[in-house]
């Protein structure tokens, strides 16, 4: 069966430092993974290497496809990527930054049409950015930014979806937001990986969880079975607390090895 | 993308400016001629003198005035888009310095004189070599004060190599004639310098309005403009080679001016959302509007000195600069 | 008887002396040897000191008077020392005479006063009285007047032959030179230009000294002779305005001569070629009416001078 994303055998060097070495998974459609481990682990090269932007041996393929064959604008249409720095460099407009996304899909210097704009809004109203959409970008708060950079990956409308650390820095009540869009995506059929550092929200939400360490794929299955003590123990070095709750898994650190 | 409206108001606005300042820099000049005979002297051409003021002479420097104005205008908006930079612009980075020195070296050793495209082919050179320099200096995502330290350091080498061509040149009027590299001039330009220089400025340009998509991708920085199915490396050529192409076959026929591409679009910047693709156009023709009105200036001000397009860019662009800098500290902090 | 007519000599001799005395006071020349190393730091002093004195007596001039575009003596210079024109190298020369102008860099000029060597300045020359005072002037304290007057004997000749073969109208010539300057009234070329039957434009339009002739203006005025210096071979921008297409459209319409600089640069005896060489230029200008016919464009209007009454430096 051909997979929505196949990653076999992925190496990555930064200068003389190993920092990925042989990391291979498989991701399905309608899938939403959590990719875990602590800093410095390698999460945010493991999804740059994906995306072409890092230089790495090992294949990674869609649809029996190696991704290196696409166009960039090929590519665009099937992966978007929203990068941990949360940058913008001039204040434009939410609803223009938002609009950003439908880059790959516009011909030439045709403005958008109907059916771009119905998407553009579905995605400012999916984040809860409708009251925002004149504001400049730049005098948003942590939280309202990091939102609309996920609404212009939502508005990119593409199967795969790679996101380094969305919801860091956003309150719980956007964060459980965020986690629901991406199941939500899911659910439609498309694939979400992203790199977490919320363990119970990735407990929770995520249907299956990839955890890093040493540059390697120490576990990789249902949160169950990758969030153990064992684990925890072993790759963030905490002694934790696992329960489960009505909403399903909650992790508590609560103290050192 | 959105705009529309506001956009073709602005545009509109701009272009309507030009026309009334290519207009007025066509009646100015020494000679006195008035209006309408000299409107009908460029038209008709059979005013005798009259008309070989106008065609030969304030023609040419009117077209010019839009042609290097624009492209000031245009490298600005551009540069500061790629290098997500509200400093960058191309005499700041040392881009026209080095087309001068390009420029001098062909005309001082009698270069231009055997092969006319010489002039503006080694200004082209000296621009290349200065927007790549400076991008080597500086690395990707350069903080300001690393890359108006390449520039600096482009443009004081530049300046020193012209400077010592100049002077080493056995014609003994050479030397004084660094005021017009650095400073720039539109004096007694004839069209020869026009058709010198319009194919590469043409060439230059179509390559810059390519890049408008790119620059707002851009904005998010290069992986997600990336991730949007951007080819970056076309785009940084595509940035390269068109200011190159443009402000150096510019710098070849005028000289050096400063500050037209710093200041105008950070004047309409907020006119057009903030967005690079947008800015474009319209810094183009307020780069046009901005150069013709100066060099009216100039012919008004001091009609019988040749006071140089450059005093008059960096009286208002110098300020302007202090300001730009004083006003990204207080955000720093 | 004796002791008297021996006090009588005694007053006679102390008289005499006296007298003497005084006369060599008043004349300079008498006791004075006339200098024997004369050093001259200034192109146009330099041309007059070659003129007036033997090579002999010519300690150095200043290299300038080398370059044959700017001195007409570069043949005479080039068997001279030479130097460059600072306070060491002059001082180090032993002169007994040193002639500079007054535009001379005056800190150089201080310092060899202040040193007891004894300097004498001459002003630019901007007319042919100007020569004439100056020739006179360098011929005296040269010792050679004779030769001096000479000199102004042969130039007042030939100035007259020019003035005897003048055209009663006068035609309308303009100066221009690289970087579009050109000389207006109260300049030696102006003057040049006048005796060979010129109206010089400049000074029509009100210019004084040497200033800036905008192209517009030239080509409107249209002069019927441009009277352009030389270039130099190698190439700067402000020549380029020679090649400007405005000014060919003028050679169809227009003489154009080109007269060599040195020759008005600097006002010496020599500078009645230029007036020779123009008076030539007149005689084969077409006559006006011949002119008017020949083309159809309308007669130029005089312009209400645009240009500045002075020239303010």
């Amino acid at each position: 069966m051909s997979a929505a994303l196949c990653v076999s055998s992925l190496g990555v060097k930064l200068g003389s430092r190993g920092v990925l070495d042989s990391v291979s998974f498989e991701l399905e459609a309608g899938e939403f993974v959590g990719l875990i481990g602590p800093n410095g682990v390698g999460k945010s090269t493991l999804l740059k290497a994906i995306m072409g932007f890092v230089a790495r041996n090992g294949t990674v393929t869609r649809d029996e496809e190696p991704l290196d064959t696409l166009s960039p604008k090929e590519r665009a249409r099937a992966f978007s990527y929203v990068p941990q720095e949360r940058e913008v460099s001039w204040p434009i407009t939410v609803q223009s930054l938002v609009a950003l996304g439908r880059a790959p899909h516009r011909r030439g210097f045709a403005a958008l049409g109907d059916a771009d704009w119905h998407i553009i809004n579905s995605a400012i109203d999916i984040m809860d950015l409708d009251e925002l959409r004149e504001r400049s970008a730049q005098e948003l708060s942590g939280g309202e930014r990091a939102r609309t950079l996920i609404a212009r990956a939502l508005a990119q409308d593409t199967p795969v979806l790679l996101a380094d650390e969305p919801a860091a820095g956003l309150d719980p009540a956007h964060q459980i937001s965020l986690m629901m869009t991406f199941s939500q995506l899911a659910r439609e059929g498309r694939t979400v990986l992203a790199s977490l550092h919320e363990l119970t929200l990735a407990g929770q939400w995520c249907d299956r969880l990839i955890l890093l360490d040493g540059g390697c794929v120490v576990a990789d299955g249902l949160p169950a079975d990758v969030l153990t003590a064992e684990n925890l123990a072993a790759v963030y070095r905490v002694r934790a607390h696992i329960s489960g709750t009505e909403a399903g898994l909650a992790v508590v650190p609560t103290g050192l090895i | 993308m959105t705009g529309g409206r506001s956009d073709w108001l602005l545009l509109g606005t701009l272009a309507v400016t030009l026309c009334v300042f290519f207009i007025l820099s066509l009646v100015t000049g020494p000679a006195a001629i008035s209006f309408f005979e000299s409107l009908d002297a460029l038209f008709t051409g059979r005013a005798g003198a009259a008309s070989i003021v106008m065609q030969e002479i304030r023609l040419p420097r009117a077209i010019l005035g839009v042609l290097i104005g624009a492209t000031l205008g245009l490298s600005g908006a551009a540069l500061q888009g790629y290098l997500r930079n509200p400093l960058a612009e191309p005499g700041l980075l040392g881009i026209s310095a080095s087309a001068s020195l390009g420029a001098v070296l062909a005309i001082y050793t009698g270069l231009s004189a055997l092969f006319s495209l010489a002039l503006p082919l080694m200004a082209l050179v000296g621009a290349v070599g200065a927007v790549l320099l400076v991008r080597a200096l500086a690395g990707r995502g350069a903080t300001t004060i690393t890359l108006i330290l390449a520039g600096v350091a482009v443009t004081s080498f530049a300046g020193a190599m012209t400077s010592l061509a100049l002077n080493l040149s056995p014609n003994p009027f050479a030397a004084l004639e660094i005021v017009f590299w650095m400073l720039g001039s539109l004096k007694d330009r004839s069209m020869t310098h026009v058709w010198l220089a319009l194919p590469f400025i043409l060439v230059g340009w179509v390559m810059l309005f390519q890049v408008g998509r790119a620059l707002d991708a851009l904005t998010l920085g290069e992986a997600s403009a990336a991730s949007l199915g951007y080819r970056l490396d076309r785009v940084q050529a595509l940035v390269v080679f068109g200011t190159a192409a443009s402000v150096g076959a510019a710098t070849s026929v005028s000289g050096a001016i400063g500050f037209v591409g710093l200041v105008v679009p950070h004047i309409l910047r907020p006119l057009v959302g903030a967005q690079p693709s947008r800015l474009l156009l319209a810094s183009a023709l307020g780069g046009a509007v901005v150069l013709l009105a100066a060099d009216v200036a100039v012919r008004i001000i001091a009609p019988e000195r040749d006071l140089k397009l450059g005093v008059l860019t960096a009286l208002i662009g110098a300020p302007f600069f202090f300001w730009l800098i004083y006003k990204q500290q207080r955000e720093v902090t | 008887m004796r002791s008297r007519s021996r006090r009588l000599g005694f007053i006679a001799g102390i008289v005499t002396a006296i007298l003497a005395a005084t006369a060599a006071g008043l004349n300079p020349a008498f006791g004075d040897e006339a200098p024997q190393r004369i050093l001259s730091l200034n192109l146009c002093t330099d041309q007059l000191v070659m003129m007036l004195a033997r090579p002999e007596r010519i300690a150095a001039v200043s290299h300038l008077a080398r370059d044959p575009k700017l001195s007409v003596l570069a043949g005479t210079a080039s068997q001279l020392p030479i130097i460059n024109g600072q306070a060491e190298e002059v001082f180090l020369l032993n002169p007994d005479l040193v002639v500079s102008g007054s535009y001379h860099v005056s800190a150089t000029v201080d310092i060899l006063k202040r040193l007891g060597l004894k300097v004498e300045e001459f002003p630019a020359a901007n007319s042919f009285s100007d020569i004439r005072t100056n020739v006179r002037r360098m011929g005296r304290l040269l010792g050679e007047s004779e030769k001096a007057e000479a000199l102004i004997a042969k130039l007042d000749a030939r100035l007259q032959r020019v003035a005897a073969r003048r055209r009663q109208r006068a035609a309308l010539a303009a100066l221009f030179y690289a970087n579009s300057y050109t000389s207006g009234k109260d300049t030696l070329a102006s003057e040049v230009v006048e005796l060979a039957g010129f109206d010089n434009l400049a000074s029509r339009l009100g210019l004084t000294g040497t200033g800036e002739l905008p192209l517009e203006i030239l080509v409107m005025e249209q002069p019927e002779l441009v009277v352009t210096g030389l270039s130099y071979r190698a190439p700067a921008l402000a020549q380029e305005v020679f090649s400007h297409p405005a000014l060919s459209y003028l050679e169809k319409t227009s003489g154009k001569t080109a007269v060599a600089e040195n020759l008005w640069l600097c006002g010496t005896p020599l500078t009645v070629e230029a007036v020779e060489a123009l008076a030539v230029a007149r005689d084969q200008l077409p006559s006006r009416t011949a002119f008017a016919k020949a083309d159809n464009t309308e007669h130029p209007r005089v312009v209400a001078p645009s240009m500045p009454r002075d020239n303010r430096p």
